[in-house]
């Protein structure tokens, strides 16, 4: 199916996004993923972690422990400047192709 | 709430995380689905429900590890900067360590790189070891063999021939510059130890032979000039191979009584291992006083008082101070001054010194030729090999880019990432370098099989030595610059911007110019190689195209030596004719004659003619020929075509007028247009004269690329040799089958006399094109393996270029491009890049081949028809390489390759 491989192969780019204005944790980039994609996109935990120890080896996401006075403990991650450099760069190039399978396939871009 | 604990532990079970790697991980999860547990009970699920739903979220069973796998490797630890960027040996030992991580983490690069060099390595160590052992490795068995020099004598100034006895006398006694002269010959003999008795290769020695080498004993002791005196017991030494293959070691070998030649000889001692003489090609078996030479050579008179009779060969060691060239004026010096004193025997007589000992000065020179040659072909395959592996660590220079951008914005200096890339160079080409002596060595065993080395240098121990490992160390570290510099140089000059992007650099920058022309240069390289090859493999083709002149089919040779047994002409005559009467006689055999050269055999036997009408012109130097001494039946035997007159008769008796067969060659030069039947001829300027009986066809005598050479004949009872050649022809099947009844017929007569230098017609004509045989296998090989290694390149480049342009496929397919036409574009460009290659590689053959010239026959270097043939072995190479990436290219799903970004 086109739309489960779109979904993959975009996953990193909207989990980037979802990282540039402040730093997450797993479970809450689940949640957000799902409500934001109004259900489109859905990332399991077994798929979500792998991709985010993806991301943070590329060093484009970068990790760490937070501990918060009576709370668990729990990892957050925030986004690297080589991480918003390679994200300008995605959503510059996902607009172009985008433009141009728009124009060639007659769909308007939203 | 559930513990979710064991069923995550569960699944990661396979994933082999490190322990710390893995409790983050099943933390991480645990809250995960603790938190989507919690959500869905606080939104009303029941716990069961919830509990299921959560569990949901690990995925079908082995999911989680699969995506697990490979998601936390370890990013490569950068080396902490200024903690190790450590001057001298800390930080070259850092550079190894870390370039051995590299290469052990990518086995599939790591190991076509190291047996890409292991092929171009192990060629050069083969080749290097043969050079070594022929040209560069002094005599074995001697001491400070860089003193040693070979005297030759020289008429007018060229050649490089042997001396007489007189001559040698005056220059052991006047020359000072040398410490000592000494000479000697090699003859064979009949050895007789017990009941057999064989022929072997003697040497005759002067008493100070052994000295002036300063060769030591094995066992007993070596000859001393005593053992010459007149009157003193004859005495031999034995090689030491000749002790192990003859006297099975035998340790009470010395004071052993032997016969050689008949005569009783008592053996002194056993000269030391490795020690065979002083000539490289040729084992000798055993060691004689030159004064025993009279009773050794047969027929020889007393040549030892004949200035002019030269069969000598000296050589002599260097005096303390002096070098060849004051050795080469004192005995200059010399030589004029005997060419004064004996004009009629000495007069343009010189000397020529040559450092070494082994090898005539020409002999070395014509295998330098071909040694260098094949050189130069093996430099060629490592050329090749190297480009190959550059142009792979350009591609992974590319793939590590950013693992590379990211160490210089750490601070990483430019010329400290150079120094990485390179010791993992270094360290690929020790692996394939070592892979590569054991290749070498062991395709060296395959390589000494050739005919070249098998028929004249089978004895000499040709192997691995330090020389040849010092070679190859130097040959490994040479290549390692070679093709871990120009990728290293290039990868490190990143440009961080671009490279930490995870973006596409495009498809027509530097790196992939680099690339292309490293390809190129690999199919000009296998181009030139090829086009050699092919030369090689037309020579032996017209070689074999050429008519010997005679039937080698089914012929087998024998020489029987009358004269080393002592046997008097009457009897010798009586031996041979009884023995050909029987070998006629035998089952299979359809023809059977004796002759006293062999065809083929490189050597001649020749003099001068004249037309015997007037008395030969002191000025006129008559025609230059071969003859040979053969019984009637010989041209039969050989299937020889008579064109006129008769063979030899019995009527051709010693005592009757002299007759000969002459070659269409003399009866064209002697007497064009005219019968030669009845014509005389003369021999030298002497009275004797022979009248022609008959004509044959011009054969080939000496060798088969020969110009047609004037040849004749004489019946063997005008002529007398005591060393005659049986030729055997049977009716059909292998000839060696009458070997063993021949023997038989020849005990019958003499039980003492061995049959020697037994062989077939057939092999006799391959052993003579031997060198152009060895040359061709060997360019060739070389050149196919070289073809392969350029065509594993282009594949690579093409696979490589392919993958990166993978997202431009995808679109242009996706925008509608043919599969057909993506193929097509993909197949051009590779066939651009072979076009310029085999352009390049056509310029660069022409002045390579030349080298070749001395060493083809019958073609030129520019052969079309070899031309034409490598250019489309190449094309075709080329095309099958860049086809099946061109294949992958359609393959690309637009899909993937947008998510390929």
């Amino acid at each position: 199916m086109l739309a489960d491989e779109l979904k993959k192969g975009t996953t990193p780019m909207l989990i980037m996004s979802l990282l540039e204005a402040e730093q997450r944790h797993g479970y809450e980039l689940s949640r957000l993923l799902e409500q934001k994609t109004q259900g489109v996109v859905r990332v399991h935990a077994a798929s979500l972690y792998p991709l985010l120890y993806r991301l943070e080896r590329q060093r484009l996401i970068e990790g760490r422990w937070v501990e918060k006075p009576g709370e668990r403990r729990r990892r957050f991650y925030r986004l690297t400047a080589e991480g918003k450099r390679q994200l300008d760069a995605q959503r510059k190039s996902w607009l172009e192709f985008a433009r141009a399978i728009g124009h060639v396939a007659g769909v308007e871009y939203a | 709430m559930p513990n979710w604990n064991d069923e995550i532990r569960r699944r990661l079970a396979d994933a082999r995380l490190s322990a710390p790697d893995e409790a983050n991980v099943t933390e991480e999860l645990q809250q995960h689905l603790d938190d989507r547990y919690n959500d869905l009970r606080s939104k009303g699920a029941s716990e069961s429900d919830a509990r299921r739903a959560a569990l949901e979220e690990l995925g079908e069973d082995d999911f989680l590890e699969e995506r697990m796998r490979g998601a936390i490797r370890r990013p490569p630890q950068p080396i902490p900067i200024g903690a190790q960027e450590g001057r001298g040996l800390a930080g070259v030992w850092g550079d190894i360590r870390f370039g051995a991580r590299m290469l052990r983490r990518s086995p599939g690069f790591t190991i076509t790189a190291a047996l890409t060099i292991a092929l171009g390595i192990g060629a050069n160590t083969t080749i290097f070891s043969i050079l070594n052992a022929l040209l560069l490795r002094p005599l074995a068995g001697t001491v400070r063999p860089n003193e040693l020099v070979q005297l030759g004598r020289t008429q007018q100034g060229q050649g490089f021939d042997t001396f007489s006895y007189p001559d040698y006398l005056d220059y052991s006694s006047s020359a000072r510059s040398l410490a000592g002269i000494s000479t000697s010959i090699v003859i064979p003999a009949h050895l007789a130890t017990g009941g057999a008795s064989d022929r072997v290769r003697s040497e005759l020695v002067s008493g100070n032979y052994f000295t002036t080498l300063g060769t030591r004993a094995a066992r007993g002791r070596l000859l001393i000039p005593d053992d010459g005196a007149p009157g003193a017991p004859p005495v031999l030494v034995l090689s030491h191979s000749a002790w192990q293959s003859r006297f099975g070691s035998d340790p009470s070998v010395v004071g052993k009584s032997v016969r050689l030649n008949g005569s009783p000889y008592t053996v002194i001692g056993v000269a030391e291992e490795g020690f065979n003489g002083v000539r490289l090609a040729g084992v000798v078996d055993l060691f004689a006083p030159l004064t025993m030479a009279m009773q050794l050579i047969p027929d020889a008179g007393d040549m030892r008082d004949q200035r002019a009779a030269v069969w000598l060969e000296m050589f002599g060691r260097l005096a303390p101070g002096a070098n060849p060239a004051m050795a080469q004026a004192e005995l200059s010096t010399i030589a004029d001054g005997l060419a004064k004193r004996y004009p009629e025997s000495n007069k343009e007589r010189g000397i020529r010194v040559s450092p070494g000992l082994g090898l005539d000065p020409f002999t070395r020179g014509d295998i330098t030729k071909f040694m260098t040659v094949l050189l130069g072909v093996v430099g060629l395959v490592l050329l090749i090999a190297c480009a190959n592996v550059a142009n792979l660590l350009l591609a992974r220079g590319s793939v590590r880019a950013r693992e590379l951008a990211v160490r210089a914005s750490l601070g990483a200096s430019r010329s400290r990432l150079v120094r990485q890339l390179m010791a993992e160079g270094v360290l690929l080409a020790l692996v394939g370098g070592t892979t590569g002596v054991v290749l070498g060595a062991w395709s060296l065993r395959l390589v000494l099989r050739l005919p070249v080395f098998v028929n004249s240098y089978g004895a000499i121990a040709i192997g691995l030595d330090p020389r040849v490992l010092a070679f190859a160390a130097g040959v490994m570290m040479v290549s390692g610059l070679l093709f871990a510099l120009p990728p290293a140089v290039r990868a490190s000059r990143v440009d961080l911007v671009t490279a930490l992007k995870l973006g596409t650099p495009g498809s027509g920058d530097g790196r992939s110019r680099l690339r292309s022309g490293l390809v190129v240069a690999q199919l000009a390289l296998s181009l030139v190689l090829l086009v050699a090859a092919g030369l090689f493999v037309r020579t032996l083709q017209a070689l074999y195209r050429i008519e010997p002149g005679f039937d080698t089919r089914q012929v087998l040779t024998a020489t029987v030596d009358a004269g080393l047994q002592g046997y008097d002409e009457a009897r010798t005559q009586r031996l041979f004719e009884d023995l050909e009467q029987r070998v006629r006689a035998l089952p299979g055999v359809e023809h059977a004659a004796m002759g006293h050269m062999l065809p083929l055999g490189g050597g001649g036997w020749d003099t001068r003619i004249f037309p015997a009408n007037a008395k030969p012109a002191a000025e006129d130097p008559g025609l230059k020929t071969d003859l040979n001494a053969v019984f009637p039946g010989y041209f039969e035997t050989l299937g020889m075509r008579l064109v006129q007159g008769r063979d030899f008769n019995a009527g051709d008796r010693s005592g009757s007028p002299g007759v000969a067969v002459i070659n269409e060659a003399i009866a064209q030069q002697l007497w064009p247009g005219v019968n030669p039947i009845g014509q005389r001829f003369r021999i030298g300027r002497g009275d004797e004269v022979l009248e022609v009986v008959g004509v044959v066809h011009t054969a080939r005598y000496r060798s088969l690329m020969e110009q047609p050479r004037p040849f004749f004949y004489r019946p063997f009872t005008q002529a007398f040799r005591a060393s005659m050649t049986l030729h055997v022809r049977v009716a059909a099947g292998d000839p060696y089958a009458v070997l063993p009844s021949l023997r038989r017929a020849l005990d019958e007569l003499d039980r003492d006399l061995p049959l020697s230098r037994v062989q077939t017609l057939e092999r006799r004509l391959k052993a003579s094109v031997g060198a152009q045989r060895t040359a061709a296998t060997l360019v060739g090989i070389y050149g196919v393996l070289a073809l392969v290694l350029a065509a594993i390149g282009l594949y690579g480049s093409m696979a490589y270029s392919v993958a990166r342009r993978t997202r431009e496929m995808g679109v242009r397919m996706a925008l509608g491009a043919r599969a057909s036409e993506v193929r097509r574009h993909v197949l051009a460009q590779a066939l651009r890049v072979a076009l310029v290659g085999v352009l390049i590689g056509l310029v660069a053959a022409v002045p390579a081949t030349r080298f070749l010239r001395s060493q083809l026959f019958g073609v030129q270097p520019t052969d079309p028809f070899t031309l034409i043939g490598v250019i489309v072995v190449l094309a075709t190479a080329a095309t099958a390489a860049a086809y099946v990436p061109a294949r992958r290219a359609t393959r690309v799903d637009p899909v993937v390759a947008l998510r390929s970004e």
